[in-house]
């Protein structure tokens, strides 16, 4: 499919004509949305058709949506209760809504193994709930076949957001914020040993394409970008680093995932509310107005569209590996 | 004034002025000194509570806090940057301000999530925007059965209120300053600024438990370096040639918040009372990483009665 989109100029609010993206994206999109008071998953042709809600749930709140490499099944943590006295737990279903399951309590922030067999999540630091990105503490591995959980032989682990594994098998990736010795990091760290690497990159939220080859993150509120994830010396390292989309105030960029065939990245946009004393709208169970679900041509830089339109707190995209109508 | 024969020698605050005086003798020229105020027409602030050192409470939440008298202070500094002239007279009321930086301990017992770099319960906070350490303020308030200060949607903070908030910057100047007039409130100046004070020449890189160094006249600890401290204000470069006489409360607008007192990574001229800087307050910032920013919470006196009355 092509996208019938065209780009925004940056800085707009409302689409605008401008060069277009490019060659079409075959792919779907799930993401998180708040909508009648209530946090669902979505998902999304990547030209903006077949608006999809796979979770339908008004009385239970589904947020950080992360699909199998497979396709077939997508895991996301639930958030219940108010307050402190809330929670936000791990689950897995089918992509189609079928066999959910609970992964763990107090855990947050799940991302799949290549082969779709394990689902790599942090434990929450405290017993009371905050949404507080940081607030983490360990990786825990839960393999679905032998519903066992395991920890990660470093216990010096806390402080991780945003986890994602490497394809093959040998990293996570992370960013760190006032732990482990760290200022402010994102991290590699050997997901079978207790090497930790800093990755000299500025910002949070990294991203490792299918292939393992490249990474993506943002490096401000304002700027995502993309590079190479160099393992050929055997410790990581970034290279050919470069910004795939520039924005401004008020509008934030977040959230950045690559397309299966690593051509494209997705990521939320939206405006800042700039005098919230407590959260970030780009942080999990925060509501966001105003943003809304882009896509954008990898190669390029800020050759962008958005996907969705409503504004309906729209964020946290995953790409899936077929479209959302082909299920 | 000299000291009375054989009476106990005070450090008596009068007029802004610290002296070490008889405690009769500190009564006395207090007592001169507010009929004439009043015969003046002129509001004189209340008396430090003992006639010693201002009085240190412990709060409900077992913070110590200091109870600071209203007065008049020249704020500013003629040898300083721009942003710090000129120099101008300014009132503060009086006030209640922690003795010590709020350390992680404190932090931690109010609110989840401690981002600090360099971590320990007795060392301040650090890496903490404005934004969490007005969060902070409100939950103590809360804490403590006063009325929370900030609204939380909007970041504005109600001056009416009797709980915990930042304070403005004059109320921070005037607190370091403790009556004394120089760059520092010690004498020997930059010099002695190692006895005071945790900064680039003496932290090897990192905070340090709060209190380790003397305090000023007033009994604070580590208003000049360990952490920056955030005042209430909205940073303008320009402020002190619009700023009111009276309880001055910082820039309509600006996107930066007043930082005060230097900090661990500091040199000797940014730990000066003068000094100003206004920095990102970081509102909603998950990545916000600087490690030498904290705070310091202060409350109004007002409708407070000093222990000793």
């Amino acid at each position: 499919m092509l996208l019938a989109c065209r780009a925004l100029v940056l800085g707009e609010t409302a689409p605008a004509p401008g060069a277009p993206v490019g060659s079409g994206a075959p792919y779907a999109v799930v993401f998180e949305t708040y909508r009648n008071g209530n946090w669902d998953l979505f998902t999304l042709n990547a030209d903006g058709s077949n608006s999809v809600n796979v979770t339908r749930t008004p009385d239970v709140n589904e947020l950080y949506p992360h699909v199998s490499p497979d396709g077939t099944k997508v895991c996301f943590v639930v958030d219940e209760g108010k307050g402190k006295s809330g929670s936000r737990s791990v689950w897995y279903m089918n992509l189609d809504g079928t066999k959910r399951t609970k992964v763990s309590d107090r855990a947050r922030e799940p991302c799949w193994n290549a082969d779709g067999t394990k689902l790599a999540y942090l434990r929450s630091e405290y017993n009371e709930f905050t949404p507080l990105d940081f607030a983490t503490t360990g990786i825990f591995v839960y393999d679905l076949k032998t519903k066992v959980h395991t920890a990660h032989p470093n216990g010096g682990i806390n402080h991780l957001y945003n986890l994602c594994w490497s394809p093959d098998g040998e990293w996570f990736v992370a960013t760190v914020h006032g732990g482990m010795g760290f200022k402010h990091a994102i991290l590699a760290l050997e997901a079978n040993g207790r090497k930790v690497v800093n990755l000299g990159i500025p910002g949070c939220r990294p991203d490792l394409s299918r292939d393992g080859t490249k990474i993506a993150w943002g490096a401000s509120d304002w700027e995502l970008w993309v590079g190479d994830f160099d393992v050929s010396s055997g410790d990581p390292k970034i290279t050919n680093r470069r910004a795939v989309v520039q924005s401004k105030e008020p509008m934030k960029v977040y959230h950045i995932d690559w397309s299966p065939d690593g051509k494209w990245v997705a990521f939320s946009r939206g405006p800042e509310k700039k005098k919230n004393l407590r959260f970030a709208e780009e942080m999990v169970g925060i509501q966001a107005p105003e943003w809304n679900i882009c896509v954008a041509d990898a190669s390029q830089t800020n050759q962008w569209v958005a996907i969705t339109s409503d504004g309906q707190s729209n964020k946290e995209p995953d790409w899936m590996p077929t479209g959302a109508g082909s299920r | 004034m000299d000291a009375d024969r054989g009476g106990f020698a005070v450090r008596c605050l009068v007029s802004g002025v610290m002296c070490q005086v008889s405690r009769a003798a500190c009564h006395r020229a207090r007592a001169v000194l507010l009929v004439a105020v009043m015969l003046g027409g002129q509001a004189f602030g209340e008396e430090v509570a003992g006639g010693g050192a201002p009085e240190v409470i412990k709060t409900k939440s077992g913070v110590e806090v200091v109870r600071l008298p209203a007065g008049w202070f020249e704020m500013g500094s003629a040898k300083g940057a721009a942003a710090e002239k000129p120099v101008h007279k300014v009132w503060v009321d009086a006030f209640l301000m922690d003795r010590y930086e709020v350390t992680q301990e404190l932090y931690g017992k109010l609110v989840l999530g401690n981002p600090s770099h360099f971590k320990g319960p007795n060392l301040p906070m650090e890496q903490v925007s404005w934004a969490r350490a007005a969060v902070y303020c409100n939950e103590r308030s809360r804490a403590e059965g006063l009325q929370a200060c900030y609204d939380e949607d909007t970041a504005e903070c109600n001056f009416g209120a009797n709980g915990y908030r930042l304070p403005t910057e004059a109320e921070w100047e005037y607190a370091c300053r403790a009556g004394t007039k120089g760059q520092y409130p010690f004498e020997g100046g930059a010099a002695k600024l190692h006895d005071y004070a945790w900064c680039a020449a003496n932290a090897v890189g990192t905070t340090h438990p709060v209190a380790g160094k003397k305090p000023n006249p007033w009994g604070l600890f580590d208003m000049l370096g360990n952490v920056a401290e955030w005042c209430n204000d909205a940073y303008g470069e320009d402020y002190y040639h619009e700023s009111p006489a009276r309880n001055p409360r910082g820039a309509e607008f600006g996107d930066n918040h007043v930082l005060r007192g230097g900090s661990w990574n500091a040199e000797p001229d940014a730990c000066r009372c003068a000094y100003r800087l206004g920095d990102d307050s970081g509102f909603q910032d998950a990545c916000y990483a600087k490690d030498d920013i904290g705070f310091r919470c202060v409350r109004s006196a007002a409708g407070t009665a000093a222990a000793s009355r």
